[in-house]
């Protein structure tokens, strides 16, 4: 305790110096921090927005499923398997879908076009895909030639809500078939993909068109827990007898590109300790070069080496402190208030959705990142107090005889 | 001998005098500005990568099409005469340009359909002007007839490999169905969005035939600029040039994603640089301000013999500059070196990132200082020292002679 209080009022007996260390340090660890909660929020948005726009949670398919045939290796009786897997209670949400390429094209326009097949009810519940409607509707229960397309193929092909527009492509009996649907409503999700070439239609019409009946291609699952989407693909997977992939094992993109942000802030995260360590190291270093009297005399009065290194590194450690319960409260404050009140990064908007991200961001704390930002700071400061705290601990008492003799 | 001299000379005895506060203080800089070097240098080669690839790839630098067909395609609407258009670009010092028409189609194989984007192309054009011809993995470039190249992913989506025939069904100029049988010659590498999945490229007299559209019309002409720079005086060049009913569009105006996105990169790190100016400048100002305080006699005795409080202030911020110029300059040295061994190695994201290349990086990125930036890194680092020492050195300039008189 002696330590702590002698420590403490060395670093008051500078306040200037103290002052602009720990300010540094605070604004240094509260900007880090902010970084830190920004990354968490865009690396939860990225992974939960891709699986919620693009794949969902898990899909299951039959073995026989290849990309090139996509109508050869169905799942039979679809619609009962998804009734069966919503009743699971691992499952939040589950729904079958065809999906096929085509084109769609109108008297003088055509364009190329992603046709899924979607239960209107039941894929509301396991994507965000009609949250996205911008204009006009989702599809309806009830809809037999209606259709949800994307906002840029609208433009492309100069559509409005309620125009037709004719669908083809080759049905499961190898024969090219067209079929004109009605545009009820039109997406604007952000994903390119989904906005250029996305038609949703009900599966029911597309399984009659396509000559699927009570088939589907795909059942797409929402799982209870994203987090567990992994174990619930193996889960199902045993369950069913069909492939049962999760998100990103269908896509790795987004999981790649959240561990290369994390990598990337454990990299910053270092490049601050370092720098920590530097700055402690170096107020230390001035702090024991002034000191060597007082170091002397405290050994003169009996104090052992091992007590006087441990008085320079607890300064050490009590500076950084100081500047890291400043830099939390200050890091915390920007956090809370840009989580409340969100950053709108509207400028950059075709980017951040690209990224499945929403243009008004905002940060999530983490605790896990504070502590570790915290623990990383407190090793600095532990490794910036040693050299000055061997010094010390190597000063002679006759030192402090200097200047009186 | 002159004020300044004085003052650098006491700045340069004070630092031989605390060499190790000196080399530690000046090391908190180097360290930062080396990493920061080093981070630019990885942003900016990644930046340039991907500007680079979209544009040599398959975008080109400038895009000239009929007003508003990017956004609304319909066969009608055509450049009529491309000649004059080619010529003036090439007047303009474009040497890579090439005219195309476009369409989508609907491809069918045996098994499956897909809706693709179809380019009609002029090969031998094509082959010099981008690097599309090089990505060619399984048979060979197109020649001439009914011939197709695709992507690798559209392949595997359609079943299909060199060899395989799909049909292509459109609807032509008139509104009338169109369909015809192609040979697949070739199949591309790679997975940039665009390119691996969802094209498809065949000669351009093929293709105006399957459309039924007349020679010379052209829907696009393209032009990659030797030098990027370039490119707004060239696009003013041409709005300026050509007729009306013509947009002429930069590549970063056709995917504005690859430009905000590099633009967000670019913010990132300027907070981050932001974060590393506080805290070595921090570093710089503690030193200048211990260093006042020692001196408080020094300077009492130059106020005593009446030299100027400027003086005092100016040998504080000379020693500040000096430390912070050490640091900066050897920080610069090793980020270079840095950036330099990480260009000659490469630094392999591809083995961690498989879809690294759906954004048009290449899977091993070689960091590359963008124009400016050591330059610009160094002189805020520089600065953001000198001014963390201006409480230093206005102290220093407080002092009274009385004060020499204590102790």
């Amino acid at each position: 305790m002696m330590l702590v209080r002698l420590a403490l009022a060395n670093l008051m007996l500078h306040p200037w110096r103290t002052g602009i260390t720990a300010v540094a340090l605070a604004i240094g660890i509260g900007a880090l921090l902010f970084l830190s909660a920004l990354n968490a929020g865009w690396q939860k948005q990225v992974q939960e927005g891709f699986a919620a726009m693009r794949t969902g949670d898990v899909q299951l398919r039959d073995p026989r499923f290849r990309a090139a045939e996509p109508l050869a290796g169905l799942i039979a009786d679809a619609d009962a398997l998804a009734a069966d897997l919503r009743a699971r209670a691992d499952v939040a949400a589950a729904s079958p879908r065809i999906v096929v390429g085509g084109l769609a094209s109108v008297a003088r326009a055509q364009a190329a076009a992603r046709i899924y097949g979607v239960d209107p009810v039941h894929e509301a519940e396991v994507t965000r895909l009609a949250r996205f409607v911008r204009a006009g509707r989702w599809l309806a229960a009830d809809d037999a030639r209606a259709c949800v397309i994307g906002k840029r193929l609208a433009k492309t092909l100069g559509v409005r809500l309620g125009d037709k527009l004719v669908l083809t492509a080759l049905a499961r009996d190898g024969e090219l078939r067209a079929q004109l649907v009605r545009v009820r409503g039109m997406l604007d999700s952000g994903d390119l993909a989904l906005d250029a070439h996305g038609v949703f239609v009900p599966i029911g019409f597309a399984r009659a068109w396509l000559g699927a009946q009570g088939a589907a291609t795909h059942i797409v699952v929402r799982a209870q827990r994203f987090e567990e989407a992994r174990m619930l693909a193996a889960r199902l997977g045993a369950a069913t007898g069909l492939v049962a992939k999760s998100w990103d094992m269908l896509d790795p993109m987004a999981r790649e590109w959240a561990d290369f942000a994390e990598a990337y802030a454990w990299t910053m995260l270092a490049v601050v300790v370092l720098l920590v360590v530097a700055e402690t190291l170096n107020t230390m270093m001035m702090s024991a070069e002034e000191r060597v009297r007082e170091f002397a005399l405290l050994r003169a009065l009996g104090l052992a080496r091992t007590r006087l290194f441990g008085l320079v590194l607890v300064e050490s450690v009590a500076l950084v402190g100081l500047g890291l319960v400043l830099g939390i409260a200050l890091g915390g404050v920007a956090v809370a208030l840009a989580a409340r009140y969100g950053m709108d990064l509207s400028r950059f908007a075709e980017a951040l959705r690209y990224f499945y991200l929403d243009p008004i961001v905002r940060p999530v704390w983490r605790t896990n990142d504070a502590l570790r930002i915290a623990a990383a700071a407190t090793l600095g400061a532990l490794v910036a107090g040693i050299w000055p705290a061997v010094r010390a601990s190597r000063t002679r008492p006759v030192v402090a005889l200097r200047g009186l003799v | 001998m002159s004020a300044p001299a004085i003052a650098l000379g006491l700045a340069l005895r004070n630092i031989r005098l605390h060499l190790r506060r000196s080399l530690i203080t000046a090391s908190g800089v180097a360290a930062g500005v080396a990493v920061l070097v080093f981070l630019w240098g990885f942003n900016d080669g990644t930046h340039e990568q991907m500007r680079r690839n979209l544009q040599e790839l398959i975008l080109g630098s400038l895009k000239i099409v009929p007003k508003g067909f990017l956004a609304h395609p319909t066969l009608d609407r055509a450049i009529a005469d491309p000649a004059p258009i080619m010529q003036k670009l090439h007047a303009l010092g474009a040497r890579r340009v090439c005219a195309r028409v476009r369409s989508f189609v609907l491809a069918a194989s045996k098994s499956t359909s897909a809706g693709e984007l179809l380019l009609g192309v002029d090969p031998a054009c094509e082959r010099r002007a981008l690097r599309l011809a090089s990505r060619i993995v399984q048979g060979r470039w197109l020649a001439g007839g009914r011939e197709l190249v695709l992507g690798a992913g559209t392949a595997h989506e359609l079943g299909v490999g060199a060899g395989d025939e799909i049909v292509l069904l459109a609807t032509d100029r008139f509104g009338a169905l169109a369909a015809d049988r192609f040979r697949i010659v070739g199949v591309l590498g790679g997975e940039e969005e665009g390119v691996g999945k969802g094209l498809l490229l065949a000669p351009i007299a093929s293709v105006r035939t399957l459309l039924s559209l007349p020679a010379p019309r052209v829907h696009e002409i393209f032009a990659v600029l030797p030098d990027e720079a370039r490119t707004h005086e060239v696009e003013a060049a041409l709005e300026k040039a050509l007729p009306a009913g013509l947009d002429v569009l930069r590549w970063d105006e056709i995917a504005p994603v690859m430009r905000q996105w590099i633009e967000i990169d670019d913010g990132f790190m300027r907070v981050f640089l932001f974060i590393v100016l506080l805290v070595a400048a921090a570093g710089v100002g503690n030193t200048a301000l211990v260093s006042a305080m020692e001196r408080r006699r020094e300077f009492a005795l130059l106020a005593a013999l009446g030299a100027s409080r400027m003086l005092s202030m100016a040998s504080v911020l000379a020693e500040a500059g000096l430390l912070a110029g050490a640091g900066v300059l050897g920080g610069a040295v090793l980020g270079l070196v840095a950036v330099k061994l990480a260009a000659i190695h490469g630094i392999n994201l591809g083995e961690q990132m498989t879809t690294i290349t759906r954004y048009y990086l290449d899977p091993v990125v070689r960091p590359r200082l963008a124009e400016g930036r050591l330059v610009e890194t160094v002189l805020v680092m520089w600065l953001a020292a000198v001014l963390a020492s201006v409480w230093a050195a206005v102290r220093a300039g407080r002092v009274r002679p009385a004060e020499g008189l204590r102790a």
